[in-house]
Formats: C-alpha cells, structure tokens, sequence
C-alpha cells in the first residue's frame, strides 16, 4: 500500500505531468476553460487515490487512465450543452472558407492545422482520447490497450475511425468536395 | 474500384498498409479521379498535423490553485512568501530613502565613527555608559542615523535569507 502523498513529492508529479494532462484535457474538450478544470479534477484524484495505487500497472499509466477517464466524463456531460462556435473557431472556418478554392494552400495553412485540431473535441471523446494518447503522447497500441483496457485490434481500428471521422468532418463543415 | 470503395482506403494507403494488388488499384484510381485526389491530400495532411501538432501548455496560475486544494499549509506559506517579498521591498525603499536624506559626504564617517567609538570602549563598561547617555543628552543623532543605515542592511540579509528558504521548501 502506498503512502499518503507528500507536498514536495506531489509537486515532482505535478511538474512532470501537468502539460501532457492539459494538452490532452484541451484536445478532448476543445476550451481552455475545460482543460484547467479537468486537470485539476485529474490531479485532485490523482492525490487523493494515489494510496490505493498498488503499482500493478505503470504508475504513467495508471495517471492516464485517470485523466481519460475524467476527460471522457467531462466531454460526455458538456455534450448535452448546446453546441456553440467559440470566436476564433468562427475566425478559423471564415479563413479556410476563403482558402478552399486552393486546396494546396490551405492544406498548409495554420487556419488548416488549428481546425483539424479542433474538431477532435467534436468526436466522441474516446476516439478523442485514443488520438492524444496515439499522436501526442507518441503510445503504442499496446500502452494504450494497457490504459483504456480494450483489445489492440480494437485500439486501430478506434484510430482509423477516428480520423476518417476528422476528414469526414472537415470536408463537410468546409464543403471541401462542393 | 470507385469513390466510395477508395473512400476507406486512403488512410490504410497512406500508412502502406494495404495489399499490392489494392495498392495498385488506389494508385491507379487517384491518378484518375481529382476528387479522391483531393481528398488523398487531405488525408496527408491531416496526419501530418497530427503528427506535429503543438503541445498546448498548463498556465502557470493553475498550479497553485491545485496545490491550495490539497495542501492548505500551502496557502499560508504562499501568503508568508508574499509577505517576505514585501519585507524585502519595504527595507529596500527605506535605504533609499535614508540614502537620499543623509548628506553623501557623511555617511562614510558616520558608519566608521559608530563602530571605532564602540570599539575603543570595550574594557570600560561605565564609561561606554556615560557615554551613550552623553550621546543622547547631547543630541548628537548622526550616530543614530548610522545605527539605522546598519540595522537596514541587516534588515535585508534577513529578509533575502528568508525569502530564498520559502522559495526553496
């Protein structure tokens, strides 16, 4: 049985994960306001669990089941509010809007990276969640079997569909294709 | 092979996942049709913003908002920090100020004039007295003003020395 967290032990966890917890929080949930609040929910169960981890799984893992699973419940929740565009999400569709007509460029665009980006907080939130561990944190199928519990055929296939999702998306909300 | 059956192909293609024979009919297919050629580009380019996207990074405030919820001692250390800086602050203006309203020119023979006086009155412990109270009655401040210039540089030690603990623990 591990023992309660100390101040300075809980700071060396806190430095070491803070910004993969939010960057992945603010990929799933799309807002900055979100994120903070899931990454402090994450580190707030992090301390207060963190007696109950038996060291059975990686304890890296064992935080990001953690944070996926606060992000998930969070996005699932946040669902049910009415879907609004944010300023910049409307700033960002007007510039592509313009771009489209020269697909090479916009695909270069920052406008282009940043919506692709966005959208992922349009998925369903684990598709969302598979993404950020697959691409952000650079996981393997089997780390990420490991924390979501679910078969590695099961954690392709999830990212395959995941990304046909993104490109489904973007061509419709852009009206890519005419 | 037609649109709708690349459809689902162009990721798996990418990534060279698919058989030599399906590869060839993808291929084939892409040079033919600008559509599914646009949209091939598509799919490059959304895994190459995915593979390189920007980390976003925590704010900085977020960090104590999380440790004031788990350790409330934090909070008050937090506020004794605040507080130490302040001190620092505050010893530093008055120097100044002290500084500004001490003629320049004295100020050297004042801080010397304070530690030879006391120096030479060691062994007589009543004449170090009467002394002092000569000091006083005569209103000779300028040793006063020295005393003070002195207790402020302490004053600062102290204060950076408690503050560099605080920052530590």
């Amino acid at each position: 049985m591990s023992e309660k967290l100390t101040e300075s032990d809980f700071l060396k966890i806190y430095e070491k994960y803070k910004d993969r917890i939010y960057n992945q929080a603010y990929r799933i949930l799309g807002n900055k306001e979100d994120a903070e609040e899931a990454t402090q929910d994450i580190f707030l169960r992090i301390y207060k669990f963190y007696e109950g981890f038996r060291g059975e799984a990686k304890f890296s893992s064992w935080i990001y089941r953690i944070s996926v699973n606060v992000c998930i419940s969070r996005a699932m929740s946040k669902r049910k509010d009415i879907d609004y565009l944010e300023e910049n999400e409307k700033i960002i569709h007007k510039n592509i809007s313009e771009k489209t007509k020269n697909p090479e460029e916009l695909f270069q665009s920052k406008e282009f990276r940043n919506k692709i980006l966005n959208l992922i907080s349009k998925l369903q939130p684990k598709y969302g969640s598979i993404l950020t561990l697959y691409y952000f944190e650079e996981m393997s199928y089997r780390e990420i079997s490991g924390i979501l519990k679910i078969p590695e055929g099961t954690i392709a296939t999830h990212i395959f569909r995941a990304k046909t999702l993104l490109k489904d998306l973007f061509i419709k909300e852009i009206n890519l294709l005419g | 092979m037609d649109c709708i059956d690349i459809k689902d192909l162009l990721f798996p293609f990418f990534e060279g996942n698919l058989e030599e024979e399906k590869k060839i009919l993808v291929e084939k297919h892409l040079s033919e049709c600008k559509r599914c050629s646009l949209e091939y580009e598509l799919v490059v380019s959304i895994e190459n913003t995915l593979k390189t996207a920007e980390k976003v990074e925590a704010p900085d405030y977020l960090k104590d908002r999380i440790l004031s919820k788990i350790y409330p001692a934090f909070e008050s250390k937090k506020e004794k920090l605040e507080l130490g800086i302040l001190s620092i602050a505050w010893a530093v203006v008055s120097m100044i100020i002290a500084l500004i309203y001490i003629p320049y020119e004295k100020l050297g023979p004042m801080i010397i004039g304070l530690f030879s006086r006391f120096q030479n009155d060691i062994v007589n412990f009543e004449a170090k007295i009467k002394e002092a109270f000569t000091i006083i009655s005569s209103a000779d401040f300028s040793y006063m003003v020295g005393f003070v210039v002195l207790f402020m540089v302490l004053s600062i030690i102290i204060f950076s020395v408690e503050f560099i603990i605080y920052q530590r623990s």
